[in-house]
């Protein structure tokens, strides 16, 4: 009777090592992980709503250049070299105009996007206790690694939590 | 029987004290709305930037305007009754290493100073909405107080009225910024942390 008390205690006590060695080395698995940085980018739900915002403006400024057209091709039917001669000169300023204007408002959303997923990144990581967290975007350093260390849905559930003002 | 009957008139009570909403004096009050801990202000980091928002219940403002150790229960009352239906928020601009005036970072011309400046005393209430379940409210009144460069951070109180009664439910602000460049902030306020707000005494 007691040595089979004293064996239940044993496999018990060998039992709870084993799990604490197996959670100590886990724990240890997740110091380095990575994540899919064109994932994360076009996954993020602040890219999607920039997205969305800079296609209305671009479109926007497209239907301005689109009716101008219009125009071009009337006063070109009808031979009317005076208006053709101004509404030429008319689109190509503003298309200029508009092209340098979409290329800042697609600069300023992207700043605000790396911005934003820069300061989550930092946050996962210290909250996940990572000591490094790799992009990989096909054209990084980093070309292979095993699945298990895959975190890009963890890590893009907490930015779009975050985002949503749902984590505090 | 009777020992019954006593049992559950007692735990009935019990029950009823832990239901009923604690209560505070003027200064604790304050405080109570001032700590972070209860869920009533929410900080978010962003590069150079920290952006805090708090929920500011009407006898808080009540209390700050008027004085908390001044004020009377027939001020407060008044004040209560006057502004019933309005919803304040504060807005703090600060910047993260807490030395320099949180507009000056990141400036690209000597102008764009003045232009944020301008933006917060006309402007940024547009960039702010207030949203309770599937309706959306503007801001109907802000003030920015402009405190010259003494502090590193801008304050600017947001004042809200939701048409509809909006008890038990969640608030959330989004704030869609156009002066910083780091975009939608989005605050939400648990009902919870407003349901727990202690119940002011005078």
């Amino acid at each position: 009777m007691k040595n089979k008390f004293l064996l239940f205690i044993a496999l018990a006590a060998m039992a709870v090592a084993a799990s604490i060695a197996t959670t100590y080395f886990l724990q240890k698995d997740r110091s380095i992980s990575y994540v899919k940085a064109d994932v994360v980018f076009n996954d993020f739900e602040m890219t999607k709503e920039l997205k969305v915002k800079l296609d209305n403006t671009v479109n926007a400024r497209q239907t301005i250049l689109d009716s101008i057209m219009v125009i071009m091709r009337i006063a070109s039917e009808n031979g009317n070299k005076e208006l053709l001669s101004r509404t030429e000169k008319e689109y190509y300023i503003k298309k200029e105009a508009f092209d340098g204007q979409n290329r800042e408002l697609t600069q300023k959303y992207d700043e605000q996007v790396w911005l934003r997923i820069n300061q989550y990144v930092k946050e996962f990581g210290e909250k996940k206790h990572y000591d490094y967290l790799l992009g990989a975007n096909g054209s990084g350093s980093l070309m292979y690694s095993s699945e298990k260390n895959d975190v890009t849905k963890e890590l893009l559930d907490y930015m779009n939590t975050s985002y949503k003002g749902s984590e505090k | 029987m009777r020992t019954t009957v006593y049992t559950i008139i007692i735990t009935l009570t019990i029950i009823a004290q832990g239901c009923s909403r604690q209560k505070a004096t003027p200064e604790e009050y304050i405080a109570y709305i001032n700590n972070a801990k209860n869920g009533l202000t929410q900080t978010r980091e962003f590069g150079e930037y920290q952006i805090t928002l708090q929920y500011r219940p009407l006898a808080f403002e009540v209390l700050n305007n008027t004085g908390a150790e001044s004020i009377t229960k027939e001020t407060l009352d008044k004040q209560l009754t006057g502004n019933s239906g309005l919803e304040y928020y504060l807005l703090k601009i600060g910047s993260i290493e807490k030395k320099t005036d949180a507009l000056a970072n990141g400036l690209s011309s000597t102008g764009q100073y003045q232009e944020r400046i301008s933006q917060l005393v006309s402007g940024i209430e547009r960039s702010i909405k207030l949203v309770i379940d599937q309706d959306t409210f503007p801001c109907v009144m802000h003030h920015y107080e402009r405190n010259y460069q003494m502090a590193d951070y801008h304050n600017i109180l947001l004042v809200f009225e939701p048409q509809k009664p909006a008890l038990g439910r969640d608030r959330t602000i989004v704030y869609d910024d156009e002066i910083l460049g780091i975009g939608k902030i989005i605050y939400t306020i648990d009902k919870s942390d407003i349901k727990s707000i202690p119940e002011l005494t005078l």
